[in-house]
């Protein structure tokens, strides 16, 4: 029995629920992968632009929920008009340090970035400055469908703050084991120049 | 319940163990907090993605990946990983995951070229893929079928590829995407010092007062390193300076005090000029204790020509192509490129013909007065004309930039680090331009120090680990060890235990040959693995045509259906990064491994067990035999010599390479394994239908850790030693060599190298590569006189400035250049899928000035074609965005299957390391 070719891509799809091997289905390369074409056709790209999702910083853009458990949270804002991210000038801890944060109503940069991880040191308040380029980690997001499904079920603990807060510094270690033997220590195996 | 009780308490003896070392912890940190309480088991891994090498820990809960984290114990990253790196969680569950394997088949369920795909069984993949596999071999022999690796391989992937194809098929064929990353790279390591990889480490970064980027935008590419240096630059303003050359603007142009926009190619001049500096206009800043001891100069030919075919009326070419293809035979000399070409006896207008395509990695003593001639034309002057690469810069402005940065190498005390990857190595003249980084380094005593020296950074996270170290290169065995040379390949021979004679001695095609060789029907079986070469190679409509209309059959292993997928015969669905066991080796030489966290999805499998189910379909009888492999070389049966081994012709390959005594000796389970599940050694819990229409039970032994147990073997004692198996899953990696159980920091450098130390030298570069060679002249080597021994030395070399084989004109104005982004993986087939990076960069935007749009008529947004010589393709035009091209260039990165960018990018090469410049092409751009 022949079942058509949309269904079968459906169950593709999906992914848990293929088909049993040898069945009379026929998947044309055309519908496989991200762009919908032959690879011959010069292009799988609409003609329509898209835009990101919000409007500029603190006009009251909806939060993005983390992907899981203190992940990144994505922008919610327009950034385009936002200047550069320089060796002077980062705007977005003019909003985000947790000293305005709440008065502006701005999501507040968390412990780990006041922290230097790589010497373990409180840096009392300031932003540790290997986090200053703050889109290495979150980027806006553009109002558009995914471009395929994506099955990932993150997860979230009540105890931590769920989708919109974190507290990884507190958790930054749970399940580490550390074994540092054979490392060179820079603080004590640097010899004279 | 009990395991998770016993993690906690050794978690709490770690943070015990770090307050008596005297570490302060910041008081949060120190809370070992509700592990246990959840269910989450937390796992030490490492980054999918770039050559970084961050540590990244992996929570797991009921078989699926609910979270990540930085892993704070990591050297590299200490608990920070990029956007793509937190994202490294969803990866494996994008909804088209490839399931089952797919054939083309006809209306009967037969293979069909030109049939649609059809889901088939293992059993079913297996036996049409090795029908055809043996239809080709039998016939034309090993030089017929081919492997396409990559540098994401893990170690143990590669390496079982390579000794399949080189020990089983007697193939040198097997090449990896790594070719396009970093084949100039290792060759500018072997060039200069006889042996491959950096010799420096991150540790750098934190040590170095100066961090020069050449063609590295490393706050997109090389994300936590660039936190790094952010962190050493703005915490020291007034000391630490970064400077950054680039041929456009970029986030890293954003955090540097000086930026240089340079004309494509001209990268040549400028190493040349700060080596002008150095050696006219401040000799004493030379470091004469250093060179002496350490270096001599030499040069190498210049009429080598690109890398491209020799032939500019080959069939398959259109006529536009023509002309650029015919600088592969010759070429004019241009006025721009010929006071740089004088010293080697070129005038402007000279023809000049290229004659050393084939040997053009032979180099010569020239000595240094020769060398200074060669150097002589960088003048400031004529480096700024040559290298201005911003058409609305002031020309004194711009050499005010360029004297800056030689004044900052040139510093006494000033501790400097350079830092590249694409923009030097994917350059026709990519294995010299990286050379140049070490004669300017070593001129001032300024390489294989703490905080200074030359850096080469590497795009894939195993780069070095597997396609390097390993040797999954057409040329190349284990530990920097090649083919054409019988003592390596005795010794591999040895420790293969197979028989003498059995390794071919001719090296395979390279990456870009194999396309070449589908094309002219001279492969006609391929195999590709943890890649996407149809559409990672420049001249893409070529090698799509290649696919699909010659005769031949092509099997795409892979997770997702890219474009490699679309275009294969076959298609096999791939295990992930955590659905099994691996290892990869980063840019700082740092080897990490991780366990198998979760079962791969539907019937998916690890490549790994692809290539040892595939090794079962095989007899030594059908391929330890004589094979002609071109006119002079025919190699000669083995079987007599296997059969006194003890083998028999009826044993498989899999019997031999991967399933002998020695490798069943390593037991599963194994402690180090403990509460992991192991796929290839136990099964699981799916029952996968494997290659022989049975449930695949398992092998029965512990094949990751008898294949890493063999592997090191090639290493120990030759400067190349790695620690054994059990010890990388307790650390966060070392750094190779690693001698009495501890890592190398700077390697040549006796205080910190034990290879240096032996020989009793302050610095001792030991690598064994072509250190005899003749001496001669900028003109060539001279017969007469004898041959140097350059051992414990490297080389300081002259090469000249030399244009690009093409350049815009008036039928193709601007300059094309390629590369990557921040939020997306190479290709795209993971990265794309996952909906928080799709969403963050949807497209791949053709980035250029704003009155190159205004010139085309379109605006921000509208859709613009880019078109070459050989295709075109449509991309979004962005003229505010975080790459910001002079009027002169325009910028489409390759992550997105839907702007094809490879149609349109030129298939040139360093002649020496085969390398493709996607850095450089000319294009048209127009509204669409």
């Amino acid at each position: 029995m022949k079942r058509s070719v949309m269904s079968v891509i459906a169950a593709l799809l999906v992914g848990t629920a293929w088909v049993s091997a040898g069945q009379n289905v026929e998947i044309a390369e055309e519908t496989l992968g991200l762009s919908k074409v032959s690879v011959d056709a010069d292009t799988g790209l609409v003609e329509k632009p898209y835009s990101y999702k919000g409007t500029a910083p603190g006009a009251g853009n909806k939060r993005i929920p983390r992907a899981y458990d203190n992940a990144p949270p994505m922008i919610p804002h327009d950034i385009n008009e936002l200047p550069i991210i320089t060796q002077e000038e980062n705007t977005c801890t003019s909003c985000h340090m947790p000293d305005v944060a709440s008065s502006v109503g701005a999501i507040p940069i968390p412990k780990t970035h006041l922290t230097n991880l790589r010497k373990m040191e409180d840096l009392k308040g300031q932003l540790y400055q290997g986090r200053w380029n703050c889109t290495q980690c979150h980027a806006p997001q553009a109002e558009l469908d995914p471009a395929v499904m994506n099955k990932f079920k993150g997860a979230y603990r009540k105890k931590i703050g769920g989708e919109y807060k974190t507290n990884l510094i507190k958790t930054l270690r749970e399940g580490v084991v550390e074994d540092k033997s054979g490392s060179f220590d820079l603080n004590k195996d640097l010899l004279e120049e | 319940m009990q395991e998770s009780r016993r993690e906690f308490l050794k978690a709490s003896v770690a943070t015990a163990a770090a307050s008596a070392v005297g570490m302060v912890l910041p008081k949060e940190v120190q809370a070992a907090s509700e592990q246990g309480e959840s269910g989450w088991r937390w796992d030490k891994s490492v980054c999918r993605f770039c050559g970084t090498g961050c540590g990244v820990m992996v929570a797991t809960q009921n078989d699926k990946i609910i979270a990540v984290k930085g892993d704070p114990a990591a050297p590299v990253n200490k608990g920070l990983n990029c956007i793509k790196g937190y994202f490294l969680a969803k990866i494996m569950y994008g909804a088209d995951r490839l399931t089952q394997p797919l054939l083309r088949v006809d209306a009967s369920g037969n293979f069909s070229k030109k049939g649609k795909f059809q889901p088939v069984s293992w059993e079913k993949a297996f036996d049409v893929m090795t029908d055809k596999f043996k239809e080709t071999y039998a016939k034309n022999g090993p030089t017929s079928v081919a492997v396409f690796g990559s540098g994401q391989y893990t170690i143990q992937e590669g390496y079982a590829a390579l000794k399949l194809m080189k020990a089983g098929f007697r193939s040198n064929n097997i090449d990896p995407n790594a070719r396009h990353c970093m084949a100039s790279a290792v060759a500018g390591f072997m060039q200069t010092f006889g042996i491959d990889e950096p010799a420096g480490c991150y540790d750098d970064i934190e040590l170095t007062d100066t961090v020069v980027t050449w063609g590295a935008n490393m706050a997109e590419m090389h994300p936590i390193l660039w936190s790094r240096v952010s962190d050493r630059k703005l915490t020291n303003k007034a000391k630490v300076k970064v400077v950054n050359l680039s041929t456009y603007a970029t986030r890293t142009s954003d955090l540097a005090d000086i930026e240089i926009i340079f004309r494509p190619n001209s990268d040549l001049a400028i190493w040349n000029y700060i080596a002008h500096e150095i050696v006219y206009n401040n000799p004493e800043s030379i470091d004469w204790k250093y060179v002496n001891d350490n270096c001599v100069f030499t040069t190498s030919w210049v009429d080598t020509g690109f890398g491209m075919r020799n032939n500019p009326n080959h069939p398959k070419f259109k006529a536009e192509e023509k002309d650029t293809v015919a600088k592969e035979v010759s070429k004019k000399v241009s006025s721009l490129e010929a006071p740089a070409l004088k010293p080697f006896g070129y005038d402007a207008g000279e023809t000049m013909k290229m004659t050393h395509n084939a040997n053009a990695a032979e180099n010569w003593v020239i000595g240094f007065e020769e060398f200074k001639r060669g150097l002589a034309p960088y003048t400031l002057d004529y480096t700024a004309r040559v290298a201005k690469g911003n058409p609305d810069e002031d020309i004194e402005t711009f050499k005010k930039k360029l004297k800056a940065l030689a004044d900052l190498y040139i510093e006494k005390g000033r501790k400097v680090v350079s830092f590249w990857t694409m923009g030097m190595n994917q350059h026709t003249r990519g294995t010299w331009v990286n050379s140049q980084s070490y004669m300017v380094h070593m001129l001032l005593g300024k390489q294989s120090k703490p905080g200074t020296g030359a850096f080469s950074l590497t795009g894939q996270p195993s780069a070095c680990g597997t396609a390097r170290e390993v040797g999954t290169f057409s040329h190349r065995l284990p530990a920097d060890m090649v083919v054409a040379n019988p003592k390596h390949r005795e010794h591999t021979e040895h420790i293969w235990k197979i028989p003498e004679g059995t390794i071919n001695p001719v090296p395979g095609s390279h990456y870009v040959q194999i396309m070449r060789d589908l094309e002219d029907g001279k492969v006609k079986w391929a195999w590709v693995h943890v890649n996407n070469p149809w559409q990672d190679t420049a001249n893409a409509n070529h090698w799509i045509k290649a696919a699909r209309e010659m005769d031949n059959f092509i099997v795409c292993s892979d997770a997702y259906p890219g474009i490699s997928a679309k275009v294969a015969d076959l298609i096999l669905p791939s295990a992930m990064i955590y659905e099994k066991w691996g290892g990869y080796g980063n840019a700082e030489r740092r080897t990490q491994q991780w366990r198998q966290q979760v079962t791969p999805v539907g019937e998916a499998m690890p490549d790994l067990w692809q290539y040892t189910e595939f090794a079962k379909r095989f007899t030594l009888a059908e391929v330890w035999k004589e094979w002609k492999i071109n006119d002079k070389v025919t190699l000669p049966s083995i079987m007599d010599k296997a059969l006194a081994m003890g083998y028999k012709p009826t044993d498989t390959l899999f019997d031999v390479l991967f399933a002998n005594s020695e490798a069943r000796s390593f037991r599963w389970p194994d402690p180090i394994g403990k509460g992991f599940m192991n796929t290839e050694a136990a099964g699981d819990k799916r029952n996968v239908v494997g290659s022989d229409g049975k449930v695949f039970k398992g092998y029965g032994f512990f094949i990751h850790k008898y294949i890493w147990e063999e592997y090191r073997k090639f290493g120990l004692g030759h400067g190349h030693d790695l620690a054994d198996f059990d010890t990388y899953h307790r650390v966060r990696g070392l750094k190779w060599p690693v001698v009495n159980g501890k890592e190398t920091q700077w390697r040549f450098n006796s205080k910190y190298d034990p290879y240096a130390k032996k020989t009793g030298r302050d610095f001792a570069f030991y690598g064994e590569f072509s250190k005899v060679i003749p001496q001669g002249t900028l003109a060539g080597p001279d017969a007469s006189k004898p041959k140097v021994d350059l051992s414990n030395k490297a080389k300081i070399f002259m090469h000249p400035y030399m244009d690009p084989p093409e350049v815009p004109s008036e039928d193709y104005p601007l300059w094309l250049c390629t590369g990557r982004v921040l939020e997306h993986w190479h290709s795209g087939t993971m990265t794309m899928r996952v909906p928080e990076l799709y969403r963050a960069v949807p497209e791949a935007l053709c980035y250029m000035h704003p009155e190159t749009a205004k010139d085309a008529g379109v605006k921000d947004g509208q859709l613009v074609w880019v078109e070459s010589r050989r295709g075109k393709v449509k991309a979004r035009v962005e003229t505010r965005g975080r790459n910001r091209p002079p009027k002169s260039l325009v910028y489409v990165p390759w992550f997105d299957e839907k702007v094809y960018i490879n149609k349109v990018c030129l298939d040139a090469t360093c002649p020496i390391s085969k390398q493709t410049d996607f850095k450089k092409c000319a294009v048209k751009v127009y509204k669409a």
